[in-house]
């Protein structure tokens, strides 16, 4: 049965939904903080070790749990008085910042397992559709001028290995 | 203080060598190109066009050199100004109200208040050198890790002013980069915190995080935008706004003064630099001012007292270079290379022997000011025609520039990863509201302050009466002290 207003559908309010994000971003600067600690608390105990890391740990726990729990503490709103997440917009609207982030990590495993030219001009034609650009030619022949241009200068510039399927000379 | 004979023959020579002026025009170009692309710095166009050098004689071959670090000195300030990219890391305090100032349409304006800073801080800088060469090089000396340790924290004070409304989301994010600019191996020799790689042994490739951290927070905010300025009207490139914004930079004398007079003193530190500089001075200038809250909203004094200071501290390093032989961070020690190409070593028998010499460079660099000056207004008037590139097309341009640009500065898959890994984080950071610009102060410092805590604790055994004996480091406290509780005392006694 298909739902006729998006309204209907039981969605999680955006207030709810920002308040667990930055919950799980908290998490993960005092799980990180910490784990840090117990590393360099394994390597050496002694004060010149532990000088800055020490407090700074503590500080950060102390200020990630202050934080958390004022978020925790917040009072909430009735369930319908907060703006619901807009329905109308396409999937691509609403999902484009986390598509371009997972855009950017292939284009790092495009880096690293096949080769600069080829990746670049991949990252940047997929970057301009995700961007709403629809122009199959216009497309094409930025992502190449672009991913060509960048990467015949960085071949000539860097002293490296930047390995190139197609810019001449490439390994 | 002036040796008059060394100054007449250095003009001699500046005027019977048409090489030393060839040189200049070109440097300062390749300087800005470097400078403006975010992910290249200047000691890599100065280590490209090292080989360059060999070819001139020694002195046109130092003013190629400085002419491109003047350069790249004044352009890591355009992106910083247009898309909130600090184009080197002594930027990063130009994006603070750079980058408001650009939102709001006044990107020529902003790019002609960084400009002009920039030419006078450069300009004092090396005046200040002409003056006080040998001084400032005995300065230097007197300077132990305790000094170092307390500017460093003098820097980090400007985190608590970058929460704005939420001082702890400030803070933690400032906190947290403290700790990550730790990682690797200490002053001490305890590796921490590499998960075994041996490529973070060095700690957390900076520029690439810090590159990762304000480009990705600002591209992701970007998203879905179609031009960094909403107003067409506004996006136009304006000539007579880049010269009022000149004008406007000698309205806040007292900034720019202040700017380059911390720019010189923390350039002359060997290992501390333009970076810091940047934010010591953006940031005495913000508490002191009497309506701290418009500073972050597009302030012309944030901009001034930004670019005033990372331009001048280009003098300041040149003074422990000359006198000492000292690099005092990875431009310089460029161009000590060059002195080695030509049989030249830094000194104090280098600067009794050829005091013409220094005075040749010094006067050299006052010419290319000058020339920065003409030469950057065009450069500045043809870059902010960025504003008018669809961000369709200018946010994959950037993203694959910085990373691109990361790989070229590590030669590894390291400067890359961090450019993304950062990019992630700065993303989250910027959607809950927690200041990207905290964290990277503490990564840029977090280092330094650790290094040289630890080995004041060596060199003290611990003993805090150590810093009695320090009467350098009892002013930069007692300053530090004052300019922090200045802003509480002035809360209490101005009237709301």
């Amino acid at each position: 049965m298909s739902t006729p207003e998006g309204a209907k559908r039981p969605v999680a309010p955006r207030r709810q939904r920002r308040e667990q994000g930055q919950l799980a971003l908290l998490a993960f600067f005092a799980a990180m903080a910490l784990l840090y600690f117990i590393d360099a608390a394994r390597q050496s105990f002694r004060v010149d070790n532990l000088s800055v890391i020490g407090p700074v740990t503590i500080l950060v726990l102390l200020i990630c749990g202050r934080l958390a729990w004022n978020l925790l503490r917040k009072p909430r709103e009735p369930e319908g008085t907060e703006s619901a997440e807009p329905t109308d917009q396409g999937f691509m609207v609403q999902y484009r910042a986390p598509l371009f982030a997972l855009l950017l990590v292939a284009y790092l495993l495009g880096l690293v397992y096949w080769v600069f030219d080829v990746s670049t001009f991949l990252f940047v034609l997929a970057a301009l559709w995700l961007q709403g650009e629809r122009n199959g030619v216009v497309m094409i022949v930025f992502s190449a001028l672009f991913a060509g241009l960048v990467c015949w200068t960085l071949r000539i510039m860097v002293s490296f290995p930047f390995e190139t399927l197609v810019i001449p000379g490439g390994g | 203080m002036i040796d008059f004979n060394a100054l007449s023959a250095a003009i001699d020579l500046m005027l019977s060598s048409w090489q030393a002026w060839l040189v200049v025009i070109p440097g300062l170009l390749i300087g800005m190109v470097f400078g403006a692309i975010p992910g290249l710095s200047v000691p890599v166009a100065m280590a490209i066009f090292l080989p360059v050098t060999a070819y001139l004689d020694f002195l046109p071959a130092i003013l190629f050199l400085t002419a491109i670090f003047t350069g790249g000195g004044f352009g890591g300030s355009i992106p910083a100004i247009l898309l909130n990219v600090p184009g080197t890391a002594s930027a990063v305090a130009t994006a603070f109200d750079g980058y408001p100032m650009a939102q709001r349409g006044l990107h020529s304006r902003a790019l002609g208040l960084a400009l002009t800073a920039s030419t006078f801080g450069t300009a004092l800088g090396y005046l200040l050198l002409m003056l006080f060469v040998n001084s400032m090089a005995e300065a230097v000396l007197t300077l132990g890790p305790a000094e170092m340790f307390l500017i460093a924290a003098w820097g980090l004070t400007l985190i608590a002013a970058l929460g704005g409304d939420e001082f702890s989301k400030g803070l933690v994010g400032g906190l947290m980069g403290v700790l990550i600019g730790t990682i690797g191996m200490s002053a001490s020799g305890q590796i921490r915190g590499t998960l075994g790689s041996v490529d973070l042994i060095d700690g957390i490739a900076t520029v690439p995080a810090l590159i990762g951290l304000f480009a990705a927070s600002e591209m992701f905010r970007l998203l879905g935008q179609r031009y960094v300025v909403t107003d067409a009207e506004k996006r136009r490139m304006s000539l007579s706004e880049i010269l009022r914004g000149a004008r406007q930079t000698f309205s806040y004398p007292y900034v720019l003064f202040r700017g380059s007079f911390i720019g010189v003193l923390i350039g002359t530190v060997p290992g501390v630099g333009s970076a810091v500089a940047n934010l010591v001075s953006y940031s005495s200038t913000r508490r002191s001012a009497k309506d701290p809250e418009r500073f972050g909203q597009g302030e012309p004094r944030g901009v001034i007292a930004a670019e005033s200071a990372n331009s001048s501290s280009e003098g300041g390093s040149m003074a422990a270079l000359l006198a000492l032989g000292i690099p005092g961070g990875a431009a310089t020690a460029v161009m000590l290379g060059a002195f080695a190409m030509h049989n030249v070593t830094g000194g104090s028998r280098f600067m009794s022997e050829n005091m013409n010499l220094v005075y040749g460079i010094i006067l050299g660099n006052f010419v290319q000011v000058i020339l920065l000056f003409v030469i950057g207004i065009g450069f500045v008037f043809v870059a902010s025609s960025v504003v008018r590139v669809p961000l369709t097309y200018l946010i994959p341009s950037v993203f694959a520039l910085s990373i691109l640009g990361a790989f070229s500065l590590t030669g590894n898959m390291v400067g890359p990863v961090t450019v993304v890994v950062f990019a992630l984080i700065g993303w989250q950071m910027r959607k809950y509201g927690y200041p990207v610009a905290a964290m990277v102060i503490g990564l840029l410092l977090g280092r330094m302050a650790e290094g040289e805590l630890i080995r004041s604790i060596q060199i003290s055994g611990g003993d805090p009466s150590y810093l009695l004996q320090r009467p350098i480091a009892l002013v930069i406290m007692m300053l530090l002290l004052i300019s922090s509780a200045l802003p509480f005392f002035k809360r209490r006694t101005l009237p709301h």
